[in-house]
């Protein structure tokens, strides 16, 4: 019973700290995928993936970073099911603007979500993670699973990409729009751009 | 060339912050990630923008936001998503997690 009653307190210590991270979760998603309704979808299966592996989370560590792992699995399961097709959808990120009554804090916004998502999904992921969630870049190397330097360079490229575009005008944007380009139509645009 | 102008940028904020006594931290280390305030370093604009020989980022000058401005956005971004109030559906969602009904298709 005593033992019982432990599984229960750990189930509810475990439960209390993940609703916390919920909103850190939801941002980082929004922010990988460039849509509020998908990225609470994984949100929704990383919470799931999360409890059910919650007897292998050591209380006492990084929970963000543990389910932050988790959602990133989660993203790149839906990518490689082609489920996600990375499509901005510039109307809904307008609607979606949390200042609409500043027209140029909006555009600017608006301009913002569109250059993350011409990122590559990897220096997308890396800007969120170091440039907005705040993570070190080790950490966000172990989130990544890849080396501090790698992250690092994706880091800074990711920020040279964004910084020529939010340069770039709008018909630029508009050229190398996700949807009418490759993956690597886009890096090769994203190079050119950097180049100059 | 651009190791040379990161020399003389890290003398400069050295000298500035001995000379105005704050501690503007001159050069991160490897492993020190606090440089990672994207909101703060014009340095880390400086490097990824077009630079002239003086080492300034030409398109600060430019009428359009600069580096830090969207540095700052990318940061509100994140932000405000905290602040949202969790959708219903996802607070029944974590009730449901305690007695199984969320592992239901």
């Amino acid at each position: 019973m005593a033992k019982r009653l432990n599984h229960e307190e750990m189930d509810f210590d475990f439960k209390s700290e993940l609703t916390t991270i919920i909103p850190h979760l939801r941002a980082f998603a929004r922010g990988l995928c460039g849509r509020a309704d998908y990225a609470d979808d994984l949100v929704q299966q990383a919470l799931l993936k999360a409890w059910s592996a919650r007897n292998s989370f050591e209380p006492g560590t990084n929970m963000r970073s543990w389910t932050f792992v988790i959602l990133r699995n989660a993203f790149l399961t839906d990518m490689r099911r082609n489920r996600f097709r990375g499509n901005y959808d510039p109307d809904y990120a307008e609607r979606t603007l949390s200042h609409p009554a500043d027209q140029e804090d909006g555009l600017n916004m608006g301009d913002l979500k569109a250059a993350m998502m011409e990122l590559s999904p990897e220096r997308r992921e890396a800007v969120m993670l170091v440039g907005a969630g705040g993570f070190s870049y080790e950490e966000a190397a172990g989130i990544a699973h890849c080396a501090v330097g790698t992250m690092k360079s994706r880091v800074a490229r990711g920020r040279r990409s964004l910084e020529a575009l939010m340069r770039d005008d709008q018909s630029t944007m508009r050229k190398y729009a996700p949807a009418a380009v490759s993956h690597v139509d886009m890096l090769e645009a994203l190079d050119v751009l950097v180049r100059h | 060339m651009d190791a040379e102008i990161d020399n003389d940028v890290t003398s400069q904020n050295e000298e500035r912050a001995t000379r105005n006594g704050y501690g503007l931290t001159p050069y991160p280390s490897p492993f020190d990630a606090s440089h990672l305030d994207i909101t703060a370093p014009k340095r880390l604009n400086r490097l990824s923008s077009n630079n002239d020989a003086t080492g300034e980022s030409l398109h600060l000058n430019c009428p359009q936001r600069s580096g830090e401005a969207w540095a700052d956005d990318l940061k509100r971004m994140y932000d405000e998503v905290l602040v949202e109030k969790i959708p219903d559906e996802m607070v029944e969602f974590l009730r449901k997690l305690d007695n199984g009904e969320a592992f239901k298709p």
